[in-house]
């Protein structure tokens, strides 16, 4: 790891110059040269070189190690932190440098921005270091296999958290939050409902007779679960972990549309068809004319499509130039929607001028499955030629199950909703009056719902470990209603009356 | 670099190594499965390494079980985006991450840990003390006590209590008393080690295949495989002991090693000239009395009934001279010739050096090896 060499430092500066004066708005971010191998490794710690030490980083190196060997290659790692931190390969070209710096200032802005970042620790880095040196002294008091297994099952629990609640002070959490409030009456016309806010879910009223159900069951576990104080120390460590992750995993989509929006604006220059209609002033392409050749065969690697997976990369950044023209051309609003002549709908223009301005305002507020129920359209959904697929038992084929646009658009918020991960609640933590734990799962009834069977009884074994009582998990199965119980010794499945909806 | 510095960048292996030794312990725990899977093993060739494909291990959690998905390109409903395996079975709960995936983790395992690894859960059954050719065999055994030895190795409690009679004998301290005082250099006492010959054995192996017209490829492979674990696991955990490889259809020969195991099929099959062969060998060349004997024999079972009274009676004379008769038949899909049934009737299933097994598949082949193995309970 190293500073950057003089060339570098001088292009970063004035790519930052040229960010800040398209209005990103980002924390100082601090570059680090590094050799590709440390890229690798750093990629296997998820960005963070002070990471505690698990085995399932030596299997996250070897997977990719054995990609990177067949030629895919990480370009860009970035540290939600202030100030941010993030990775440069030494190895690399110098266009391939630029695009990569100015992905990197879009993504610190989107972090600095974003409001579901807005609790999320800032001093990470330090709070890493300080998990990992915890960590250490209990492999030195417990034994690395202790330590080791207890690590894997709170990681079996680690998306049992309160994704809907990434806006509440939490304990341990800097209680740094800024006024969304005043923020809402700045909004442009036009903007659709917010999707992100719920009404917290938290206790109404100090009564103990009654278990108020909640969906933080690592907090709960921590407070409740007869835990050693080094287990509590790791599984609360675990919790930390698990939220400062999860607004990274709400956003996926925006995040790197975000970025890929502004590396093309940056290394492009503005575009000349947008010209005149944000009333800026044309600014030179980051790039030469002769870069500008590679740069393009590097985009293209970037925004790839496949048939299997949505490369969060395109769809975003297609997403965000989709609004900006239609904020452009004010193609929104009760005039356009119901408006019904081909023609007079092709030609649409009023000339309002708002993208630029609004997509600034859209990073803010959504998260991944806001932002497609709100801006996915018809035309948007065929253009991009979306679908959704399923994989089909009799002939063992993956096959496309849908193409019509509400049903795809609907199937895709569905798999962003709380980050795609089941909505699990604690419902009763003396079940049958012998202190036994109760999950209940949040099961909407379509067959897709359904947990993973083999999994779902491994993780009910993880809970055990924790709670150190019987557990249970109520569920869907196929439409039956099924309670999966572990007690220590065996998994039993039982079939459960569902009460009609 | 730098260990404490914040951002110094610690090095990965050892993490690297703790997942590897994650994945052979998975590996060991389901030998038999992922030992007979088409491409580790060859028949024949000693490898150094041999490589393991295993899925990605994935820590379990609450997940959406489905094979859902979204992707983007030209296409309409109904068209394939190619094979796949969704989501895992109901109820193998232990075995979560254990499903082929699309990632397959390689790893490299020595034959070392390999047989190793089988060998904590095989032995050769009945094996005795025999004959003037050995095998050799050693046990590592902690006892006794000496003055010098490595720091590690040191007794505490004899050297304390050295301390503590030197400390009487001088009249420092009486019988009783608490200990004021610590133990000098030459109170040191260290436990001590040997290596422990263990009783001599001598084992004679015979391998005996049918290589008739009714053995196709898929039946030979499977005995092949077999017998080849099998052999890997004599030849590296019993040092020293004699194979003799035997092909028989109506005639029987005896054959190397390579020839074993690269000929194919031939004629017609009587399972009496691969017994009769074993007994001339046994006449002319190998002395039962010195030798533990072994037969491992792999058929279809499809015998020429005009044989079989033949074959039994034989194998009756053969059997007072075996430790082991290892009858493995060889039947995909669970039919084929009844010289097994023959072979139960005549000796039943209880005999006290006769095993037999049925491999009907690749599954079947480490159950058949257990089988034969097994430790006595």
């Amino acid at each position: 790891m190293a500073a950057l060499t003089p060339e570098l430092e001088s292009m970063r500066a004035s790519l930052e110059a040229t960010a800040r004066s398209y209005g990103l708005d980002f924390f100082d971010t601090v570059f680090e040269l590094v050799s590709p191998h440390e890229m690798l490794v750093l990629a296997a710690r998820e960005g963070f070189p002070t990471r505690y030490e698990h085995w399932r980083f030596g299997m996250e190196y070897r997977k990719i190690k054995g990609m990177h060997d067949l030629g895919s290659k990480i370009y860009e790692m970035v540290i939600n932190n202030d100030p941010a931190v993030a990775y440069l390969i030494n190895d690399n070209d110098a266009v391939t440098q630029k695009m990569v710096m100015a992905h990197v200032y879009a993504h610190v802005d989107f972090f600095k921005n974003s409001m579901h970042f807005q609790r999320t620790n800032r001093k990470m880095l330090n709070e890493m270091a300080a998990h990992r040196d915890a960590i250490r002294g209990h492999v030195r008091q417990q034994g690395l296999e202790t330590v080791d297994g207890f690590i894997d099952s709170c990681l079996s629990l680690d998306n049992l958290i309160d994704m809907q609640a990434l806006h509440l002070p939490r304990e341990g959490m800097p209680a740094r939050i800024r006024q969304h409030g005043q923020k809402r009456d700045e909004r442009p016309a036009g903007i659709p409902e917010l999707d992100w806010w719920h009404p917290p879910e938290k206790p109404k009223e100090e009564d103990p007779e009654v278990f108020v159900p909640q969906r933080d069951i690592m907090l709960f576990l921590v407070e409740h679960a007869p835990l050693e104080d080094w287990e509590r120390d790791i599984l609360a460590m675990m919790r930390e972990e698990s939220y400062y992750y999860a607004p990274q995993r709400l956003t996926k989509i925006m995040n790197e549309g975000w970025a890929t929006y502004w590396h093309t604006t940056l290394m492009r220059g503005e575009d000349p068809a947008a010209l005149g209609r944000t009333g800026e002033s044309l600014r030179p392409p980051a790039l030469d004319f002769q870069e500008a050749d590679l740069y393009a065969h590097l985009h293209s690697r970037v925004a790839s499509t496949s048939k299997r997976t949505l490369n969060p990369y395109k769809l975003g950044y297609d997403l965000f130039r989709d609004i900006e023209e239609r904020w452009n051309r004010g193609m929104f609003g009760r005039e356009w929607e119901e408006c019904s002549s081909a023609e007079e709908l092709a030609a649409w223009d009023k000339h309002l001028d708002q993208g630029r301005e609004f997509i600034f305002h859209v990073r803010e507020s959504y998260t991944d499955a806001g932002f497609l129920s709100a801006f996915l359209t018809r035309d948007f959904c065929r253009r991009k030629q979306l679908y959704l697929y399923d994989f089909n038992e009799r002939s063992g084929q993956y096959e496309i199950t849908e193409t019509e646009w509400q049903a795809v658009k609907g199937g895709l918020v569905r798999s962003l909703t709380n980050a795609g991960e089941p909505i699990i609640r604690v419902t009763d933590d003396n079940h049958r009056n012998r202190t036994e734990l109760y999950l209940s799962h949040e099961h909407p009834g379509p067959k897709g719902f359904d947990l993973r069977p083999g999994y779902a009884q491994d993780t009910l074994k993880a809970l055990h470990r924790v709670w150190r009582r019987p557990v249970h998990l109520e569920t869907i199965r196929e439409g039956e209603g099924l309670l999966i119980s572990y007690d220590g010794n065996s998994v039993t499945e039982t079939e459960r009356e569902v009460p009609l909806a | 670099m730098g260990d404490e510095e914040n951002f110094g960048l610690p090095d990965i292996g050892a993490e690297e190594r703790r997942f590897q030794d994650i994945v052979k312990g998975k590996i060991k725990q389901h030998l038999g499965k992922y030992l007979t899977k088409p491409g580790v093993l060859v028949p024949g060739e000693n490898n150094k390494k041999y490589k393991f494909t295993i899925p990605e291990i994935d820590l379990p959690r609450f997940r959406f079980g489905s094979g859902q998905g979204a992707g983007q390109g030209s296409g309409g409903k109904g068209d394939s985006l190619g094979p796949g395996q969704p989501g895992d079975e109901p109820g193998e709960g232990d075995e979560a991450g254990d499903q082929p995936g699309e990632h397959g983790l390689e790893v490299d395992v020595t034959l070392e840990e390999l047989v190793e690894w089988m060998s904590e859960e095989w032995e050769l059954p009945n094996i005795q003390p025999k004959g003037k050719k050995n095998i050799e065999s050693e046990d590592f055994h902690l006892h006794g006590l000496r003055r010098t030895g490595p720091r590690a190795m040191m007794s505490r409690r004899r050297t304390f209590k050295e301390a503590y009679f030197r400390e009487i004998a001088t009249g420092r301290a009486k019988p009783g008393q608490q200990m004021g005082f610590y133990p000098i250099k030459r109170d040191r006492r260290f436990r001590s080690w040997t290596y422990e010959p263990q009783p001599v054995e001598s084992a004679l192996i015979f391998f005996l295949r049918d290589y008739s017209g009714s053995m196709d490829d898929k039946k030979t492979t499977l005995l092949r495989t077999t017998d080849w674990i099998l052999d890997l696991w004599l030849s590296a955990y019993y040092k020293g002991v004699e194979r003799v490889y035997i092909l028989h259809d109506t005639e029987a020969k005896v054959v190397s090693q390579e020839e074993y195991y690269k000929t194919s099929v031939n004629g017609g099959t009587e399972i009496s000239s691969g017994y009769a062969k074993v007994l001339e060998l046994l006449e002319k060349d190998y002395d039962p009395t010195d030798w533990n004997v072994y037969l491992f024999q792999g058929t279809d079972g499809d015998n020429y009934n005009s044989d079989n009274d033949n074959a039994l009676s034989l194998a009756e004379k053969l059997l007072p001279s075996l430790n082991l008769l290892a009858l493995n038949v060889i039947q995909p899909g669970g039919h084929g010739g009844g010289f097994r049934e023959v072979f139960l009737g005549r000796f039943g299933a209880e005999h006290k050096v006769m095993r037999t097994a049925l491999t009907t598949s690749d599954d079947d082949i480490e159950q058949t090896i257990k089988s034969f193995l097994k430790r006595k309970s």
